[in-house]
């Protein structure tokens, strides 16, 4: 019996070992679903997951935080002024934090010989990744994008993207952390085993930031099944959107030109 | 005994998850039932962000009412239960309790849905 019990074992265990190595991991293509549950860009206060600590706001910063009305976290209220409830673009950082309930909390990857391609769930966005060796825009230069400009290289079998010129109207997270048009972001890409994708985020951003501010690490698990299934194609519909904020009475609308 | 404020926080996250997302702990009275509310539909948004259905309810005066009643998970959710964009139709006699809105008093929380007398499951899911 023990020596049945062993070879089960040594069977289940080769069987896991092939399964985690037979993987690329400069292969991210694929659907990945957030597995870590943490709504907010970091472990900040109102996370709830273990020690919190507030992000490094500078005078100016705290000041555009609290100009943002969130109807989610620890300062969340029934008057509210997210840009999610207006139909206006997540920007980049939101919607790599995926912070969508499941199973909208996805976003897929496509590579192409030049660039990475990421398309997300949610708001049906994407965002493109230039893999050419080009050098990122001055962002005095070039009009902010709600998704911002985007480099990527690899350093060993983490994929490293650099990316400037955002838009600051955006929120980095539906806590309503801020950002300026200054943010520089860097996300560092790592796929850990066949079914494991790992994601830390940096906001560089001297306005709002006194200090360059990571995030907690977003990990998202590759969903097979959804390759094979339609896009769900969701839009902001303002039709659809700004009656339904009427209805809970959110004060989340634009205010009149 | 002394709780550090995270361990009390973690907690309730885990046994209240409509309070950790949105909706629910913000605009609702999460901890009461209103209802059972029963009117004549007149319109089912089978919409994000939530879908909602608007309902008609008549007074003890005669007088009508509009209602809406506000679900949690979004259409992909409902539909993963079984709903279609007509799974509930204008004129259909909708019941419905659950929460109530903290301040529009005929905005309520879609807990529990019965459409035609025949009670509708929702599944999981939303924000």
């Amino acid at each position: 019996m023990r020596r049945l019990a062993l070879l089960i074992f040594a069977v289940v265990f080769v069987a896991g070992l092939s399964a985690r190595q037979t993987f690329d991991p400069r292969d991210l293509s694929g659907h990945w679903d957030r597995s870590t549950p943490i709504v907010s860009f970091s472990n900040v206060p109102g996370s709830g997951r273990g020690a919190t600590v507030e992000a490094p706001f500078t005078a100016e910063g705290k000041r555009m935080n609290d100009a943002n009305k969130p109807g989610y976290g620890p300062r969340r209220g029934t008057t509210r002024n997210d840009p999610l409830g207006r139909c206006e673009p997540l920007g980049l950082v939101r919607h790599l934090s995926t912070e969508i309930v499941e199973p909208h909390n996805t976003f897929e990857i496509v590579q192409l010989p030049n660039r990475i391609l990421q398309f997300f769930e949610y708001r049906h966005d994407w965002r493109e990744i230039w893999m050419d060796g080009r050098a990122l825009p001055d962002p005095k230069a070039v009009d902010p994008k709600w998704n911002g400009f985007s480099v990527g290289r690899w350093e060993g079998d983490t994929l490293v993207v650099d990316s400037v010129g955002f838009d600051g109207r955006s929120w980095v997270d539906k806590f309503g952390y801020p950002h300026s048009e200054d943010m520089r972001l860097q996300e560092r890409y790592r796929r850990v085993d066949a079914e494991t994708l790992e994601l830390v985020m940096t906001i560089t951003d001297p306005v709002v930031y006194a200090t360059p501010w990571s995030s907690d690490v977003k990990r998202m698990k590759l969903n097979r099944e959804k390759a094979k299934r339609w896009d769900e194609q969701i839009y902001c519909v303002p039709s659809e959107e700004f009656p339904f904020q009427r209805l809970i009475q959110s004060g989340n609308t634009l205010p009149e030109p | 005994m002394r709780v550090s404020l995270n361990a009390l926080l973690f907690g309730f996250l885990l046994v209240t998850p409509v309070l950790a997302h949105h909706g629910g702990g913000v605009e609702y009275f999460m901890d009461q039932t209103k209802g059972p509310v029963t009117g004549t539909v007149t319109a089912f948004a089978f919409t994000f962000p939530h879908p909602y259905i608007e309902f008609d309810v008549k007074t003890d005066s005669g007088a009508i009412e509009k209602w809406s009643a506000v679900f949690q998970p979004t259409p992909t959710n409902l539909r993963a239960a079984g709903w279609t964009r007509n799974s509930v139709k204008p004129g259909d006699t909708l019941t419905v309790s659950g929460p109530p809105h903290k301040s529009a008093a005929t905005v309520i929380f879609a807990r529990r849905v019965e459409v035609n007398g025949k009670l509708l499951e929702q599944g999981g899911g939303g924000n």
